[in-house]
């Protein structure tokens, strides 16, 4: 699988704040990324960086065989933006949006904007200040989709949608997407949305990227494991990898990533009355990982 | 894409035009009852220029990038595969169609409205051909406006902030260049200060666009206040480098003349005096040295010698005084300089005015001035004042139409002043002429007498009006005589008031005193050559001259101190001085150390016969003795 688009030691702050720092990233032709971080993680900032609408201080973006910075814009032609709250022409109409955007790309493909209005039945006279929230997200899906994009943007897209239509965008679309060869990176705070579409997963948190790995890897390695002991719980398992603990008398809990069989056994080891290991849903497993 | 991007911006700024539109209509109604009336249309159509249009530009032009910032839709912009410069241009481009659809609006509404018609000079286009001002009132003021109030825009949302700021910073601009640019200024002062103003209103606009652009290509845009700072620091570094820019070529066209400019020139039998924008200098024959003498710089070289007295008017640059003049008094070797009178204390009948021609005594104990332009006595305009600084008084000429005066001497001891005075009566037709008037002030009663009139060429042959008067007194001037439509040369005896016709047989061009006066050199039409003498009160030689450059023929004549005649010659590109002897003929010829196409005046000082190179202000004097050549200044 070939590399489309890597980011090399990508640092940013506002003021002094810092958003991240020393951020690494790749992603490769096909696949399905989901981007997951708490609110004010610095989700947007990341994508933002990516799609060349703000600086970086520090870091190096290559798309494809050669470097992108803030100024290159040739790139951006293969690259589709869903932005958070895609809405701003609010006085333009549906079609006026589309002829728009055509101006922008020389890959503008008008037959299958067409082909998209229909299908998630826009009306092309109607203004976007009128539409719901559903609708907007899909003209902007169709106006990123005509310029056939290699690679498609989402930051946090679904936020505030009903869970109908929620659920149709991502089975249906996104899906199909994926399998038609492009490259999606997916940044949500709704995280169980992804759990059937998304193949590789990164956890944004604190200012570096705790997780970077494939979907199957971090569910089959993440394990929740409870623990009942004869006299209170040991002070420490002595394994490496505990991400939550808790304790409540005799009982023990913890959420351990990656899982091994070592572990397995060297908890054993501590003789509890009750070892209980169970597999987590992808919510759980990102709440574990944010919650140190 | 520029056109999706114009066709968005009427969309957007449809309301905006349409407000102006209906503006100008409103205007034009509400005048168009007083068709007739040329006031009320004057004032409709400065309101519009001065202020309608400069309001709407910059509205217009501070909402340029504002409503891309209020909905976020600049990172919608950004991740369009488009360079962010040409997004900048393409709704630069889209909003300036929409502020000349407005200007040629009305523009074309002037045309039609028989109420604008007086407003329809300033949108005649192209621009040439009409009154300029007009024209940059029209189009090219409102481009600048818009242009800066556009790229202010990247600072903030806030509409009417930007377009405030916008409009402060072509106050300050304008006031600012006016008034730093004054000390830079000479005798090029209006145009001078015109280019530099018009070049910082180039260079400021195109600085913050500069300015804007790299914001663009460099600030976080999630960060209002970063932008802010980036557009803040680079928009300073380039108006900056603008202001530098203007001082530099405001320096370099001072420097690139290599001498300043050389104002006044005062001659006596053994120095020769003269101002330059860096001050006063005086050239001693004696021993080829040339000094300066006073500090001061003059503006305009107002100088006159009397006794050992040398008197100039000097102007202020800068301080409370500023634009002030001021009567200075020196001894001729530049010693015990000081003040005589300033025109800077408002109780002084003086006040405010404009100092111009001034005469020292012979004697050099009394100035006489001209003061113009002093609002609260008009009835005023000659002044004279002792050398002391006391004694001011000021005399009513009475005359209405004076244009100028020009001072010729003073006479009877002291007691009266003859001076010229032209009038601002145009002639009635193109044969007609208007000339000079000569006239006597009792300095005791105050009295006014005209002695002659139509009096020529007092000024415009550049011939100094103290070389008017001998050293013996008698005046000598170019008369037209109607009845033989012919210029007279007349000599004039202040003590007697008798006039004498030098010689009537030719209209006279030129004239030229010798230095103890008992001798008159004259040029006539047909290009004779004359010599007067007054103790004889004949013509004692004449002769028809051929190849000597008369052009000038003020300048074209000077006596040489040893009773020689100087003439100049042009041949090709070479001009000569060439020496005369008593006869009339030629001893030598001269070639000038320096090449001109100018005429070049010819000036006398002991042994030198001195020149000026008009293209590069130096002067050069030649020793008669040695025969060799010495710059002088």
């Amino acid at each position: 699988m070939s590399e489309l688009l890597k980011i090399t030691g990508l640092s940013k702050s506002f003021g002094r704040h810092i958003v991240f720092s020393d951020l690494n990233i790749r992603l490769s032709t096909g696949k399905v990324y989901g981007l997951l971080g708490l609110n004010g993680e610095g989700k947007t900032t990341l994508i933002r960086i990516l799609l060349g609408v703000i600086p970086p201080d520090r870091g190096q973006i290559h798309y494809k065989d050669g470097p992108v910075s803030f100024r290159s814009a040739a790139y951006k032609e293969e690259v589709g933006y869903i932005p958070e709250d895609p809405f701003f022409f609010g006085g333009m109409r549906v079609g006026e949006l589309l002829d728009f955007n055509a101006g922008f790309y020389r890959r503008w493909d008008g037959r299958r904007a067409e082909e998209l209005l229909k299908r998630f039945s826009l009306d092309k006279k109607a203004r976007i200040k009128t539409l719901s929230r559903g609708t907007k997200l899909k003209l902007e899906m169709a106006v990123a989709l005509a310029a056939r994009p290699s690679l498609l943007v989402l930051d946090d897209p679904t936020s505030g949608l009903d869970v109908p239509t929620r659920h149709d965008f991502l089975q249906d679309i996104i899906r199909e997407l994926a399998d038609s060869g492009i490259t999606i990176l997916f940044s949500t705070h709704l995280v169980h949305e992804l759990e059937r579409i998304v193949d590789h997963l990164f956890i944004l948190h604190r200012g570096r990227l705790i997780l970077d790995e494939e979907h199957e890897a971090v569910k089959n390695s993440t394990r929740r494991v409870r623990l009942a002991f004869q006299g209170a719980p040991p002070q420490s398992l002595g394994i490496g990898g505990i991400l939550v603990e808790s304790r409540d008398g005799q009982r023990m809990e913890v959420v351990v990533y990656p899982w091994s069989d070592d572990k397995k056994k060297k908890i054993e080891g501590f003789c509890p009355t009750l070892m209980d290991i169970e597999p987590l849903t992808l919510e759980e497993i990102f709440r574990s990982f944010v919650a140190g | 894409m520029f056109k999706k991007m114009i066709v968005k911006e009427w969309k957007e700024k449809s309301g905006l035009f349409l407000f102006a539109l209906a503006g100008l209509v409103l205007f034009s109604l509400a005048f168009s009852g007083y068709s007739k009336d040329k006031e009320a249309l004057d004032i409709l159509a400065s309101t519009i220029l001065l202020i309608f249009l400069p309001v709407f530009s910059l509205m217009l032009g501070a909402s340029g990038l504002a409503s891309e910032f209020q909905d976020g839709a600049w990172a919608y912009l950004f991740s369009r595969p488009v360079k962010k410069w040409r997004i900048w241009l393409a709704k630069y481009l889209s909003l300036l169609s929409v502020l000349f659809a407005v200007v040629l609006l009305f523009a074309l509404l002037t045309r039609v409205h028989p109420a604008l018609k007086s407003a329809s000079d300033a949108f005649s286009f192209p621009l040439v051909g009409e009154d300029i001002s007009y024209g940059i009132l029209a189009y090219i003021l409102p481009l600048l406006l818009f242009t800066t109030a556009f790229s202010l825009s990247i600072l903030s949302e806030k509409t009417h902030v930007v377009a405030f700021l916008a409009a402060l910073i072509w106050i300050a601009l304008q006031v600012g260049v006016t008034r730093a640019s004054f000390p830079l200024l000479d005798r090029e002062m209006l145009s001078s200060a015109f280019t530099l103003i018009s070049l910082m209103s180039l260079l400021v606009p195109l600085s913050l666009v500069l300015a804007s652009l790299m914001t663009l290509s460099r600030a976080d845009f999630s960060q209002p206040k970063r932008r802010a700072w980036t557009f803040t620091k680079f928009g300073g570094i380039f108006v900056l480098a603008s202001l530098g820019l203007v001082a530099l070529f405001a320096l370099g066209t001072r420097m690139l003349r290599n001498e300043p400019y050389i104002y006044g020139l005062e001659v006596r039998t053994n120095a020769f005096y003269f101002a330059t924008e860096r001050g006063f200098f005086k050239f001693d024959p004696g021993d080829g040295r040339t000094e300066k003498i006073a500090r001061y710089p003059s503006m305009w070289g107002e100088m006159s010698l009397g006794g050992d007295k040398v008197v100039f008017v000097t102007y202020h640059l800068g301080g409370k005084r500023h634009g002030f003049a001021e009567l200075r008094i020196m001894n001729s070797n530049g010693k015990e300089e000081r003040s005589l009178v300033g025109t800077w204390d408002q109780g002084s009948p003086l006040y405010g005015g404009f100092i111009y021609p001034i005469r020292v005594s012979p004697q050099g104990d009394r100035v006489a001035f001209i003061a113009r332009n002093v609002p609260k006595t008009t009835a005023q305009d000659l002044w004279v004042i002792n050398s002391d600084g006391s004694g001011l008084k000021g005399y009513d000429l009475g005359i209405q139409d004076a244009d100028y005066y020009l001072f010729i001497s003073f006479g009877e001891s002291d007691r009266s002043l003859f001076l010229l005075c032209t009038t601002k009566i145009k002639p009635r037709s193109k044969d007609q002429r208007v000339g000079a008037r000569l006239l006597r002030v009792n300095l005791e009663s105050g009295q006014v007498e005209t002695l002659a009139d139509q009096i020529r060429k007092p000024y415009s042959a550049s011939m100094p009006p103290e070389a008017m008067t001998s050293e013996a007194g008698l005046i000598a001037y170019i008369h037209y005589d109607e009845a033989m439509s012919r210029e007279v040369l007349t000599v004039l005896d202040p003590e007697t008031l008798e006039k004498h016709q030098v010689y009537p047989e030719d209209s006279v061009t030129g004239f030229r005193w010798n230095r103890s006066g008992d001798k008159l050199a004259f040029l006539t039409a047909n290009s004779m050559l004359g010599v007067y003498s007054t103790a004889e009160g004949k013509i004692i030689q004449i002769k028809e001259l051929a190849g000597y450059d008369l052009r000038w023929p003020s300048q074209a004549l000077e006596w040489a101190s040893d009773g020689q005649l100087i003439l100049r010659r042009l041949e090709g590109e070479i001009s000569s001085i060439c020496l005369l002897d008593a006869n009339l003929t030629e001893q030598k010829a001269i070639p000038l150390p320096f090449a001109t196409y100018y005429t070049v005046q010819i000036w006398s000082a002991g042994k030198y016969a001195i020149v000026e190179n008009n293209e590069n202000y130096q002067l050069w004097g030649f020793d008669l003795t040695t025969e060799k050549w010495l710059r002088v200044y």
